[in-house]
């Protein structure tokens, strides 16, 4: 094979390789002022700075229970490439127990390059224990535009 | 009068403050489903968490982002009081990476004394490495019907 053949084909094959989403997951002790808090989780360009905490209400004397407890968090795509967004967070207590838990993203399409976006995540059915929070994992979850799900492996040829 | 009242009751009721302490415990399992099913050994105060059931998703697709991933918990109150439960699914990675993370549990009423639930989990926007789990945890979290 000549060398500028094998160099298409390794260029070929750079193009075509299936890469999986990009994920990170930090924690951070729970100190919100006035339920705001500064946070720095980062993949790929793709930065959450900010955690907006609410406690939230249910309606009293009815029979609904989801509460509408939930976080918003503040997403900046700072990358060249448009990227769809997960954001996971769970919220423990100082025994390790969740008190509240959910995700958050992109609904549509992709969080654009150069863009900000504001994702809510709602925590409707494990929130009663909230106010007792010590600590939070933020899991950022990022997939670029034109990237595809690995694919399986495939079988060595004999 | 009562046309002014109205509002203002709703306020209130929508504003109050539903952090009423709850029972609550957790466990952490090994991700060991076969077929999806996974038994579990989970009680509280007469509340059992005993089988979850895990449905990996993908992209609804035509650029929409949202997943159908999501699990499936039954739940059985073998007690002799009706109850709120919650529950909350967390499943991490080797790498203690969350990816997927929910909760579910009674929408409307109580779970009432000898019956069986299934609380539904969805996992909607953090599902991509849903099938490098390694590990869960589960909260439930319980408040008795009041007398």
């Amino acid at each position: 094979m000549s060398l500028r053949r094998m160099g298409l084909v390794l260029l070929a094959a750079t193009i075509a390789a299936p890469a999986a989403a990009d994920q990170i997951s930090k924690k951070f002790d729970w100190n919100p002022v006035g339920g705001v808090q500064d946070i720095q989780v980062e993949v790929q360009h793709v930065v959450v700075g900010q955690i907006n905490f609410d406690l939230g209400s249910t309606l009293k004397g009815t029979p609904v229970r989801k509460s509408s407890a939930n976080a918003r968090v503040r997403v900046d795509n700072n990358g060249f490439i448009d990227t769809e967004v997960g954001v996971a967070v769970v919220v423990f207590d100082e025994e390790g127990n969740v008190v509240a838990t959910g995700s958050g993203g992109t609904q549509w399409g992709y969080l654009n390059k150069g863009d900000r976006a504001h994702y809510t995540i709602n925590f409707p059915y494990v929130y009663r224990n909230f106010d007792r929070a010590k600590s939070f994992l933020i899991t950022l979850e990022t997939k670029e535009k034109g990237r595809k799900a690995p694919g399986p492996t495939p079988t060595p040829a004999p | 009068m009562f046309r002014k009242l109205s509002p203002v009751v709703l306020a209130a009721a929508l504003s109050a403050p539903s952090l009423l302490s709850a029972q609550q415990v957790t466990k952490k399992f090994d991700y060991a489903p076969v077929n999806g099913v996974q038994d579990l050994k989970f009680e509280l105060d007469r509340v059992n968490l005993n089988q979850i059931v895990f449905k990996p998703g993908k992209s609804l697709g035509a650029g929409v982002r949202r997943s159908d991933a999501s699990a499936e918990i039954r739940i059985d109150n073998n007690g002799t009081v009706d109850k709120i439960v919650g529950v909350a699914v967390v499943l991490f990675d080797g790498d203690g990476n969350v990816v997927a993370a929910g909760s579910g549990g009674t929408r409307v009423g109580y779970l009432s004394a000898g019956e069986r639930d299934t609380a539904a989990v969805n996992f909607p926007f953090v599902f991509r490495h849903m099938d490098k789990a390694k590990t869960f945890i589960v909260t439930m979290e319980l408040q008795e019907k009041t007398k």
